[in-house]
Parts: C-alpha cells; sequence; structure tokens
C-alpha cells in the first residue's frame, strides 16, 4: 500500500535520512559535530552564559596562563577564561551563519527557479542583477553596507545577505535550465500544470540538496567573513567573544601563548568542517538512488 | 460531423542565427472522437514536431510556427494564452513521451505521481473538465504539500492524499497490467523496468481520460511483449472512454496492429492517409510502397529485403519539388518541378503524388 501514513511528521522518511547519514562514519562526524555546536550554542544562549565555567567577560589578574585544570585551554591577555569564551562564542556563530544562509539560499531559490524556469526578460533582468552584486568585491560591499546601518551583529546580517545570495541565485538558475529540459517536467506541462506548481514541486525538490549542501560548505565562509566584519569594527563589538573576532584579537600572542587564538580558530575550523562533512553526507542522503538502498 | 481535433496547413520551422529547418511543411489532418491515427515515418520526418505542437510544447525558440491552425473542439490551440492551454492540456490533449525512464520524476515515488494526477483532476471544475469528469473527494482542496517534505519530513496534505485516492491508484495500476501494484507504488523511478515506467505513463495519462492522447513512441523502448499488451491498452482507452489516439511511430507493424488511419510523413510532409487496410492492401505512394517492401515477411521469397535507395534528405536544403523524388524510381520529368498537393484519389485515401493524380 502506499505511504498511508496520517501522521504530520513522516517519521520513516526521515529515519532513512539518518540511517544512510549514520552508515558513514564521515559524515556520522559531520553530524556529532552539528548537533554538539547547535546544542551549546542553544543551551548557552538559553541559560544566558550561566552554565560556563567562568565568566566570559570578567577581568581577572592571571594574564595569558597556560592551559592547566582550573583553566582548560589557559586565560587570555585580560584573564579570561578561553574555554568559556570559546563556549560563550558560540550563539554568535551559529546565529550569523544560519541567518545569512536562509536569506540567500531562500532568495537564491525564488529568484534563481524562476530566472531559470520563465527565461526571456525577467531571467535577464534577474541576471543582471546578480552581475551587480557579484561586480563588487563581496568584503568590501558587506563593509560598505555594515557601515551605513552601524555595527552590530544584526546589522551584519544584513550586510552579509546581499553579498551572498546572487552566488545561490546562479546556482539555482544554472541547475534549473538543465532540469527544465528534462522530460518529466514537459510530461507535467503535458499534463496541464502551471509554472508556479512545477516550479514547487518538480523543479525546487530535485536542486534542493545541491543548494543545501552548498550552504552547508558555505557556512564557514560565512563565519570566516563575519569574522573580518568584527574585526575591522563593524560586525560583533568588543567584549563579545565572537570566535573571529576574538581569534583577530589574540593573534599577536601566538607564539608566546598559542592557545588563545588558536582555540577560537581552531573551533572555526572544526565547525566548518564539521558542516561541509554533514553537507556531503547529505547529498547521499537525498540521492534517490541511494535511498533506495536503505529502504 | 465535426472533427475533435483538426490540423491546417501547418507549418514549422526550426530557426538559428545560421539555418533554418523546415520540419513540418503544410500538414492537413484530421481526427474524429474514438478513432487511432497512427503517424508513420522515418527518424526526423517531423512526426514528433507534429505531436509536440499539438500540445503546443515545442521549444520556442528554436521553433517558430510559420502558418497553420491547430483546432480543437473548435478553438485554434495556437493562438491560446499559455494559461488556456494549461487548462486543455492533460485533460483534454495528453502526451506520452518516448523514454519512460526519464518521463518520471526521481525524487517522487510512483505513489506520489499518480496521486498527483488523480489530484489535478479531482480539483479541476467540472466546465474546464474535457474527459468524462468524475469525483470521487469533493471535499479535498488543493494541498500545500512541500518540495521541503524529503528533508524535514513533513507531509501532512500529501499523505492525507495518498490516503484518500489509494484505491484509484491500485486499480489503475491494474487495468494497465501491473501484478502486484503494491510493491510498484513504493518505488522511485530508477527502480522500476522500462516496461514497468512506461505502464505508469499510461496509468497517469488514464486517469486523466484525455479526449486526445499524443502517444509518442510508446513501445519503442519495450520489447515485443510488453508492446502487445500496451498496445492493446490503447486500444481499450479508446474503447471504454472514447479517446482519440494519435499514435507517432517509426514502427509499421505497431500501426497496422491497432490504427484506425495512418498517415505517412516524408521530410515534414504528410504523403498518403488512409484507412489502415487500405495503405497496407494498395499503397499509392511510392514512399509507403518502398516502407512497406523493406519489412521482412516469412511468406516472402526473396534473397534480400528491398530498401529504399539513397537517405533522407538534408532539411536545410530539401529537394525541389516533390521531396522524394531523388528517391522515387517512378519519378519523371514534372516531379522535380512541382510540389505534389494531397489529393483524394479515391474514397477517403489521400495521396500526394503525381503519378496517381493523372488516373
Amino acid at each position: 500500500m502506499a505511504r498511508t501514513s496520517r501522521l504530520p511528521f513522516d517519521t520513516k522518511e526521515s529515519a532513512t535520512t539518518f540511517r544512510i547519514l549514520r552508515s558513514s562514519i564521515v559524515s556520522t562526524t559531520g553530524l556529532i559535530i552539528v548537533i554538539g555546536f547547535a546544542a551549546i550554542a542553544v543551551f548557552v544562549w538559553l541559560t544566558n552564559d550561566a552554565i560556563l565555567p567562568y565568566n566570559p567577560y570578567t577581568i581577572t589578574n592571571a594574564l595569558l596562563q597556560p592551559p592547566s585544570f582550573s583553566h582548560f585551554f589557559g586565560t587570555d591577555n585580560l584573564g579570561r577564561d578561553v574555554l568559556s569564551r570559546a563556549l560563550a562564542g558560540t550563539p554568535y556563530d551559529a546565529e550569523v551563519p544560519v541567518a545569512v544562509l536562509s536569506i540567500a539560499v531562500t532568495l537564491g531559490l525564488a529568484t534563481g527557479t524562476i530566472a531559470g524556469y520563465v527565461g526571456g526578460i525577467v531571467e535577464e533582468a534577474v541576471m543582471r542583477v546578480t552581475d551587480i552584486f557579484l561586480a563588487f568585491p563581496g568584503l568590501v560591499l558587506a563593509l560598505a553596507i555594515a557601515n551605513s546601518l552601524g555595527p552590530g551583529t544584526n546589522n551584519a546580517i544584513l550586510a552579509l545577505a546581499p553579498v551572498w545570495w546572487p552566488t545561490y541565485t546562479r546556482l539555482a538558475r544554472g541547475e534549473t535550465l538543465s532540469i527544465k529540459s528534462l522530460l518529466y517536467v514537459e510530461a507535467s506541462r503535458a499534463a496541464g500544470h502551471r509554472a508556479r506548481y512545477i516550479i514547487l514541486h518538480h523543479i525546487i525538490p530535485n536542486i534542493i540538496p545541491v543548494l543545501l549542501v552548498y550552504a552547508t560548505i558555505d557556512f564557514g565562509n560565512v563565519i570566516l567573513t563575519f569574522s573580518v566584519l568584527s574585526f575591522l569594527g563593524v560586525g560583533a563589538q568588543v567584549p563579545a567573544p565572537e570566535w573571529g573576532l576574538t581569534t583577530v584579537l589574540q593573534e599577536q600572542y601566538l607564539t608566546s601563548a598559542p592557545w588563545a587564538p588558536m582555540i577560537p580558530a581552531l573551533a572555526i575550523v572544526v565547525v566548518a568542517l564539521g558542516f561541509s562533512l554533514l553537507g556531503d553526507g547529505l547529498r547521499d542522503a537525498l540521492d534517490p538512488n541511494i535511498r533506495s538502498l536503505f529502504g | 460531423m465535426q472533427n475533435l481535433l483538426e490540423i491546417r496547413d501547418l507549418s514549422v520551422k526550426y530557426k538559428s542565427a545560421v539555418k533554418e529547418i523546415k520540419a513540418l511543411d503544410n500538414v492537413n489532418l484530421s481526427t474524429d472522437k474514438a478513432q487511432i491515427v497512427a503517424i508513420v515515418g522515418e527518424s526526423g520526418s517531423g512526426k514528433s514536431t507534429l505531436g509536440l505542437s499539438i500540445i503546443n510544447l515545442l521549444q520556442k525558440p528554436p521553433a517558430v510556427v510559420d502558418s497553420g491552425e491547430i483546432l480543437f473542439n473548435g478553438n485554434d490551440l495556437l493562438k491560446m494564452k499559455e494559461k488556456e492551454m494549461a487548462d486543455i492540456r492533460g485533460t483534454g490533449i495528453s502526451m506520452i513521451f518516448q523514454e519512460p525512464m526519464s518521463s518520471l520524476d526521481p525524487v517522487y515515488t510512483v505513489a506520489d505521481q499518480i496521486a498527483e494526477a488523480i489530484h489535478v483532476r479531482e480539483t479541476r471544475t467540472p466546465t474546464r473538465s474535457y474527459g468524462p469528469f468524475s469525483r470521487t473527494n469533493p471535499e479535498l482542496k488543493r494541498g500545500t504539500d512541500g518540495g521541503l517534505s524529503r528533508i524535514i519530513g513533513i507531509q501532512l496534505p500529501k499523505s492525507r492524499k495518498e490516503f484518500a485516492y489509494s484505491g484509484e491508484m491500485v486499480d489503475v495500476l491494474k487495468r494497465v497490467q501491473i501484478a502486484d501494484p503494491e510493491r510498484v507504488l513504493n518505488k522511485y523511478p530508477h527502480e522500476l523496468s522500462g516496461g514497468i515506467a512506461q505502464r505508469v505513463m499510461i496509468a497517469n495519462a488514464l486517469v486523466e481520460k484525455p479526449a486526445v492522447l499524443i502517444a509518442d513512441e510508446p513501445t519503442s523502448a519495450l520489447d515485443v511483449t510488453t508492446q502487445a499488451q500496451v498496445l492493446k491498452l490503447m486500444q481499450d482507452l479508446r474503447d471504454e472512454i472514447g479517446s482519440s489516439i494519435l499514435l507517432i511511430t517509426h514502427d509499421l507493424a505497431v500501426a497496422a496492429q491497432i490504427a484506425d488511419r495512418v498517415a505517412v510523413m516524408y521530410a515534414g510532409e504528410l504523403v498518403e492517409l488512409a484507412d489502415v487496410t487500405e495503405i497496407f492492401e494498395e499503397p499509392l505512394h511510392p514512399y509507403t510502397e518502398g516502407l512497406l517492401n523493406s519489412l521482412p515477411r516469412q511468406y516472402r521469397d526473396e534473397e534480400k529485403l528491398q530498401g529504399i535507395p539513397g537517405d533522407v534528405p538534408d532539411l536545410r536544403a530539401p529537394p525541389s519539388g516533390c521531396k522524394f523524388h531523388p528517391r522515387c524510381k517512378y519519378a519523371f520529368d514534372k516531379c522535380p518541378l512541382e510540389r505534389p498537393e494531397l489529393i483524394t484519389v479515391k474514397n477517403n485515401h489521400k495521396v500526394a503524388c503525381f503519378l496517381r493524380h493523372q488516373e
């Protein structure tokens, strides 16, 4: 019998996705890192830093202490606990990429699929607009927008999103063009479906894995660019424990107290790696050819 | 009686910056209700272009409709807006494509795709329906099942829909001779064999019960036994629902089995049009004759099969006059000069050849 479950949540489909992800050690690692990162971020944010071993903002006179049992990753140049600061930074580094990529993927999907499917003047217009955005170096454009909006994390999101969406529009349009010429789209038109229906039901489900995989790999890039904005004074503001900002500020102690800049930098690397490993796994998990093997 | 579908003087070109190909040249063709018309011809003779232009799915550009009209129920399809045309597609005119494997969306199961077809029919208003109208679940409204269902797993309206339609889904798959519908329904297209995929496509078309069904080489991907079953299905569709079927094929044997009328195309022109028994017993156009002679027959005592000498002409620079004259063994002085019209020479038998016109 066809899937006749009346549950609002199709547990069978998502169970299959998890089973495929868990079948490979690489994507399992990615999954663990991403879930761990998300859990810490949510937890730290909900408890308002209360669960951390030390207050990440309290300045002490134990400057640049090496790792010990009382300070697991040592202290920084102002005597703050590096571990606490790294954990306190997770909400910042989760919020910004998630927000920026959500905006970019949504906008990219909407404009890219319409441009690709409709073609003609609409396509020309959309693609020229993306060209305008791509003509500026991304960082310069983000800086200009962030500067005019004023410093702050939310403004940094609003500054990064315009830089990020054109890539997704181009990607979505390219994928749409290749799917549009396939026979099942034509068959759907022959069955009397409208453009809107075909875009929502045949094109988007077929290109979403591609965008999703690209977005997970892109996660690290957003963190890095956000760090640069923070360093230049328009992103996260100074006492904030945001990883990029911390790394940049502690960088001068790299030779004398490497833990101070290295721990937040490593955190960026691990999270970025985790997302790209997960992205790789997701690509497999969403492929119907592989899905069917796991039933 | 008024014809259900009538094609008048249709000319279609494929245009690019450097070349121009006349894919269809003044084609006239009509079908009645419950009639199977086979369109026969070699590759590149314009059969598929004809099918696509009837359902208005030609890629424009490069295709350009030069002239002509396609009347469906008295309305010209070529002058219609995309929106009006979309109302006709599926219920008025539907199409089955050549490659069954790529005609099914790889991310949906068979159940999803058939449920989709049933849902379209169920949510259509009766005034817009051309086939026999039926509605089993009037309370079901157009759902908002999302493409994200695969990732997050949310599919409230979809499973409800499939639940409501599951009885009909099983029925329709049984009708297309799928022995175990329950198993096939849960499969993704790539898990199906070509024959099953083709039957699922036909099931999709059956659900809609279209007034006109265009079948573009529906059997060319299948082996001979499945071929016979699929042809039988089309015949049933005609007999039970009264659909007209335009069967596009290069296989004369297929045409002989189920067609009522046969239209022979050569280089974008219709060269002969006659009832099926007529055309096989007494082909009037030399090209049809050549086609028939190139079929292997068991009872014939010949050492070699006769083919038609030469190749299909290059449509960028077609031969003058009758396009078949360079390959025709009966060609005479008039053939390269003038184009023969498609004229009725006998009862319901039209041919475009000077040889027959003079009689």
